[in-house]
């Protein structure tokens, strides 16, 4: 069974001040068990790229599918629930840690993918706790987390759905080596115990993604010719 | 009860208390004597204006005079409301527009009617000025609400999309800032209802005490002008913001950012 997990064709997207696409008929796929690296210079469009796989960036043209699921107006909850995208640095959904944790088993308690069972309340302190959070009081607000804190929650957040595939927007862009490699080994055992599901991550450290991608999605690819610097 | 009429010459003479901001913008050097001046000669024709148009208004008595009239002020309102908000959408005027004509008219009418049982329907020494009321209150409410509600979106964006990105609905995830914006456009007349009479007595109050109605009647006209502000301004700010996030919403479950303006 080699179906895509994720499979996005023609992606083509104008930013609003600009006269051309900034990258264009992006066409990839990502295959059970993966973790493809999503390469590019800063402000290539890997971020808006990622944004657009789960239509919160609205493109000029192009599909993305997950499995027989399309993206479309009345798959789009389902199709996010699914395809998780992962900010760079997480923005609060609510005041608490708590609260936070609460709302992510709520949205994980829709549109449950196939084959997935969300996280329970326990499971998400066994994965803070794993991620080296457990200090952290559960009335503490967000915004006093450090930012390190607040990406680790966010990860937490976003496992607490069991997505089949995850798009990660450099999800250790903040945190120190101890914290960095916790989530590498997370990251690994996802994808070990489940080889359904897929990973697509952004991230500028080179040893990184030696570590953890098979391949490597170079986005200069995609950037209209205009706009490419030949590569000698 | 009596009251003494002005006469033109009366407010010449009136006229004179303008030196003293004219005199202070002069010796602090606020450079606003000629704003001011503008401002005098606008008072003065505007109102005459409006008094000469009332005053043929009130004497035709026809609801072919009167419902123009109506038009004309829901206009300039819904125009001043969006004027007065900083972030807009398209079709801003004519959300606002058909959001204080549903609410104000309502209002209007239903207190013409049940309550204080005015007949003709379009009686114009009523319908003119409790409409004009719940204008000038309602048109800040809901540039207040809207001017908030649509802030609060932009600024709290990262949350919003962080939302989103679970799977949450648009409306699930806008509805805080909606509740924000509503909140806003209805503080001030809540605001305004508990200070009534203690910090601030009513300009309406006021005219109608000057002109010689007896205090406790004056009262009660207050007391159903404020009850009806309440009640406009929330339905006005309401529709206002629903329709506004109708026409941000993207089908694809994300608020079209693009569309929301920024104006200074």
């Amino acid at each position: 069974m080699t179906s895509p997990r994720l499979r996005a064709s023609n992606l083509t997207w104008t930013p609003p001040e600009r006269p051309s696409p900034l990258w264009q008929d992006v066409c990839f796929e990502l295959h059970p068990g993966e973790c493809v690296g999503l390469d590019g210079e800063s402000g290539s469009g890997k971020s808006t790229l990622m944004r657009a796989l789960v239509a919160l960036l609205g493109t000029e043209r192009g599909e993305v599918h997950c499995g027989d699921l399309t993206l479309s107006p009345e798959t789009v909850h389902a199709f996010r629930r699914r395809v998780l995208y992962l900010h760079q640095r997480p923005a609060p959904l609510a005041k608490t840690l708590d609260d936070e944790l609460r709302l992510a088993r709520h949205y994980a308690s829709r549109h449950i993918p196939a084959h997935t069972r969300p996280l329970s309340e326990d499971e998400q302190h066994t994965l803070l706790d794993r991620l080296g959070l457990s200090h952290i009081p559960l009335t503490r607000t967000f915004e006093r987390l450090s930012p390190g804190e607040q990406q680790r929650v966010g990860l937490v957040r976003a496992l607490t759905l069991q997505p089949p595939v995850l798009l990660l927007d450099e999800p250790t862009a903040s945190l120190d080596t101890r914290s960095t490699e916790r989530v590498e080994e997370l990251l690994h055992e996802l994808l070990a115990d489940h080889p359904t599901r897929a990973i697509l991550l952004i991230t500028h450290q080179a040893d990184q993604r030696a570590r953890l991608t098979s391949r490597t999605l170079n986005i200069a690819r995609w950037h209209p010719a205009s706009h490419t610097t030949p590569n000698p | 009860m009596t009251y003494v009429e002005l006469t033109p010459l009366d407010l010449a003479l009136a006229a004179i208390l303008l030196l003293i901001p004219a005199a202070i913008s002069v010796a602090l050097k606020l450079g606003l004597q000629k704003s001011l001046a503008i401002a005098a000669l606008r008072t003065t024709a505007q109102l005459t204006l409006l008094g000469l148009v009332l005053e043929w208004v009130f004497e035709a008595n026809r609801w072919f005079y009167v419902v123009p009239m109506l038009l004309v002020m829901l206009i300039a309102a819904a125009r001043a409301a969006i004027a007065r908000s900083s972030r807009r959408f398209p079709g801003a005027h004519l959300a606002a527009f058909a959001s204080l004509t549903l609410a104000t008219t309502l209002t209007t009418f239903a207190t013409t009617e049940l309550v204080i049982g005015v007949d003709p329907w379009f009686t114009p020494q009523y319908v003119i000025p409790l409409l004009g009321m719940l204008l000038g209150n309602g048109l800040t409410g809901i540039s207040l609400g809207l001017d908030r509600m649509l802030s609060d979106l932009i600024k709290e964006r990262p949350s919003l999309e962080s939302h989103l990105a679970l799977g949450s609905t648009l409306w699930e995830a806008s509805l805080p800032h909606i509740r924000q914006g509503v909140r806003n456009g209805m503080i001030p007349i809540i605001n305004a209802m508990m200070i009534v009479g203690l910090v601030s007595l009513p300009g309406m109050m006021t005219g109608q005490i000057l002109a010689g109605a007896d205090p406790t009647h004056a009262v009660a006209y207050q007391i159903l002008i404020m009850f009806m502000i309440a009640a406009a301004t929330a339905l006005g700010v309401i529709l206002l913001c629903l329709i506004a996030f109708k026409r941000i919403a993207d089908p694809m479950a994300r608020p079209r950012w693009e569309v929301i303006s920024h104006h200074d």
